[in-house]
């Protein structure tokens, strides 16, 4: 059971932090985010920053659920099919992400 | 080569591609399906689809009892013995032998019910599908293994050119354009699936090439050991264990294997053995060794145990040395034999991901091409095109015509010279070089009429297991052989993804979404 949500946890944190890389990206941004503005450099910044904790928690989680030789791997296979799963969503679903886009824009 | 570095690589990475894309896609494709060697094994072999015990699943094999049962079979004089213990994914046993000739024969039996199986009469996945994969079937001379190697190494050559020649990496990581025009959507899919998955690729590629480092790079060890085979012999003992004792001639008795295989656990910590050897069996001077279980980690390790024959007392530890486990840990990385569900399916996804690279760069050096090539009369196109398609959606016919004629072909099927496993793999070549046959004189069409065949002949391998077998998916899934479950719903699923891009296929032919626009991306020339 520990595996299991170690995985499902890893899973979720890959996609977002690859989601939030993509959707920082302009063509991405347009396609997802619509009419709304994209965000400022400095929010930017401090978006791909949650990203990078995210991809990193990502190996924690895996590393601590399945061990050191199985975990890396497993995190290393993750990152690949989520990032196949941002793209994919971007290729035919981009509003899917609509709200992970309101959530980046800026504050003010 | 070209003018600048870049050039140099867009030239090594097309010819590269082109040249071994076919080498590739077989490598790739096979190796996707043996991960699950001993799942396509218990669908081609009715026999071994052997329901788990009611009792306890702790229950191990009792050695001595299968002993009694398997070891009349080995003839006087054999050099070797083995018993492959059962494991979660492949339930049955299997007893080999080998005669000092280097014949070896193979007899699986039933663990749980104790009972000899009789001869299936095929080679399955693990004997056919597995040498395929890392030599083509090309025994002489081991050209086939230098083949391979060589598609590895251009495998390595391709993935850092490709990253060379991306010359926008980073802005179009997650770019996927599907609606756009064909060269633009396939080199979209093909920078996806490679640059995405880059890790995988690269070190499925490098390990490949690690496992047959005595084969590929020979100067690893006869620097430090000599040349010639005793100096070979020597090392091989050193890095994969192997302990000799002289035969003495006179006959020797067989202690108890199952308090042998008590005294290994113990050993072990633990460790659970996955095969018994008897080294001159028989002899007073025979040997009984054990080997790890590897399924619960990464590194195939090559923990080995060896005892006397006769009395059972421990003779020698075996244990890989630190550089030797680097060796192990690439072999692990590749064979992926481990136990870990999820891992395996990634694993699986990955493989079709390169079966996917191959295929796009394929289309998108034949589409960029095309109209240049009709238009200056070059040949270039027709000949590439006929080994994409015969090399791709070939290789899956003639799979799935080997899995069809498995069902098919009777018990006791042979002609002179072939015996029924023979005929398998006959049905497996002719209908490879049938779909190159016709990918040559059907041209561009051949895309769209293999991919229908690819459908209806998965269909047609699940019906040909119903028939001859009984089990149907109904039965398969409700009851415990989710092997020949699995099996047959990815046969299914094959067919509806043939059937599927056969369709848009069509679909394009006819002007149908052949020229969409990509959703708010601003049109561009790039590429």
């Amino acid at each position: 059971m520990a595996e299991l949500t170690s995985t499902v946890a890893a899973l979720l944190m890959c996609l977002a932090g690859w989601a939030l890389c993509a959707l920082s990206q302009r063509d991405h941004w347009v396609a997802a985010g619509g009419p709304l503005p994209p965000p400022s450099g400095r929010r930017l910044r401090g978006v791909r920053a949650v990203a990078v904790l995210l991809l990193a928690g990502a190996l924690t989680a895996c590393v601590s659920g399945h061990g050191t030789g199985f975990g890396l791997l497993l995190w290393m296979m993750l990152l690949g099919a989520a990032a196949i799963a941002v793209a994919f969503t971007l290729a035919w679903r981009p509003r899917w992400l609509h709200g992970l886009a309101v959530l980046m824009c800026d504050t003010v | 080569m070209g003018a600048t570095f870049g050039k140099s690589m867009a030239l090594l990475h097309t010819w590269a591609g082109v040249v071994l894309g076919a080498v590739l896609f077989a490598v790739f494709w096979t190796g996707t399906l043996i991960l699950f060697w001993g799942e396509i094994d218990q669908w081609m072999m009715p026999d071994t689809r052997l329901a788990p015990p009611a009792a306890s699943r702790s229950a191990p094999i009792s050695l001595d009892r299968a002993a009694r049962l398997v070891l009349p079979l080995v003839p006087e004089g054999a050099a070797q013995w083995r018993i492959d213990l059962p494991t979660a994914r492949t339930p049955v046993a299997a007893l080999s032998w080998r005669l000092p000739g280097g014949e070896e024969h193979v007899r699986l039996f039933d663990p749980v019910r104790y009972r000899l199986l009789p001869e299936q009469g095929t080679d399955g996945a693990s004997g056919f599908l597995v040498p395929l994969h890392y030599s083509l079937h090309l025994a002489w001379q081991d050209v086939g293994k230098w083949l391979v190697g060589l598609a590895g190494m251009a495998m390595l050559a391709l993935l850092v050119s490709g990253i060379v020649i991306h010359r926008k990496l980073v802005a179009q990581f997650f770019t996927f354009r599907p609606r756009k025009r064909l060269p633009r959507s396939a080199l979209d899919l093909h920078n996806l699936a490679g640059v995405t998955l880059l890790p995988f690729h690269f070190m499925l590629a490098l390990s490949g090439l690690v496992i047959f480092m005595t084969i590929f790079f020979p100067q690893a060890y006869s620097g430090a050991y000599g040349g010639g085979p005793k100096a070979k012999a020597a090392f091989m003992a050193d890095a994969y264990g192997r302990y000799t004792r002289k035969r003495e001639g006179e006959p020797g008795a067989l202690a108890s294997l199952d308090a042998m295989r008590r005294a290994a656990q113990r050993e072990w910590g633990g460790g659970q053995p996955y095969f018994v050897r008897a080294w001159q069996p028989g002899d007073a001077a025979g040997v009984i060794e054990f080997r790890r279980s590897y399924a619960r980690e990464v590194t195939m390790n090559l923990d080995q145990l060896y005892f006397d024959a006769g009395s059972g007392k421990l003779l020698r530890r075996f244990e890989a040395g630190p550089v030797m486990t680097v060796q192990r840990v690439f072999s692990g990385v590749h064979f992926a034999r481990f136990d870990h569900g999820t891992l395996r399916a990634l694993y699986l996804a990955g493989g079709l991901a390169g079966c996917v690279l191959v295929a796009t760069g394929f289309i998108f050096w034949l589409e960029a091409r095309r109209t240049r090539h009709a238009r200056d009369g070059l040949g270039g196109v027709r000949l590439v095109e006929t080994l994409a398609i015969g090399a791709m959606a070939g290789i899956v016919l003639a799979t799935l015509a080997y899995l069809v004629a498995n069902r098919l072909l009777p018990a006791g099927a042979g002609l002179p010279g072939w015996d029924r496993p023979a005929l398998e793999h006959a049905a497996f070549y002719t209908t490879w070089l049938a779909a190159f046959a016709h990918a040559w004189l059907r041209r561009t069409a051949a895309w769209r009429e293999q991919l229908l065949a690819v459908a209806a002949l998965a269909v047609a391998a699940v019906l040909s297991n119903w028939a001859t077998t009984g089990d149907h998916l109904l039965s398969t899934l409700g009851g415990s052989l989710h092997a020949v479950a699995g099996v047959d719903l990815a046969l299914l699923a094959l067919a509806g993804a043939a059937w599927h891009t056969a369709r848009r296929i069509g679909a394009r032919e006819h002007g149908i979404g052949a020229r969409g626009r990509g959703i708010g991306v601003r049109e561009r020339r790039d590429g």
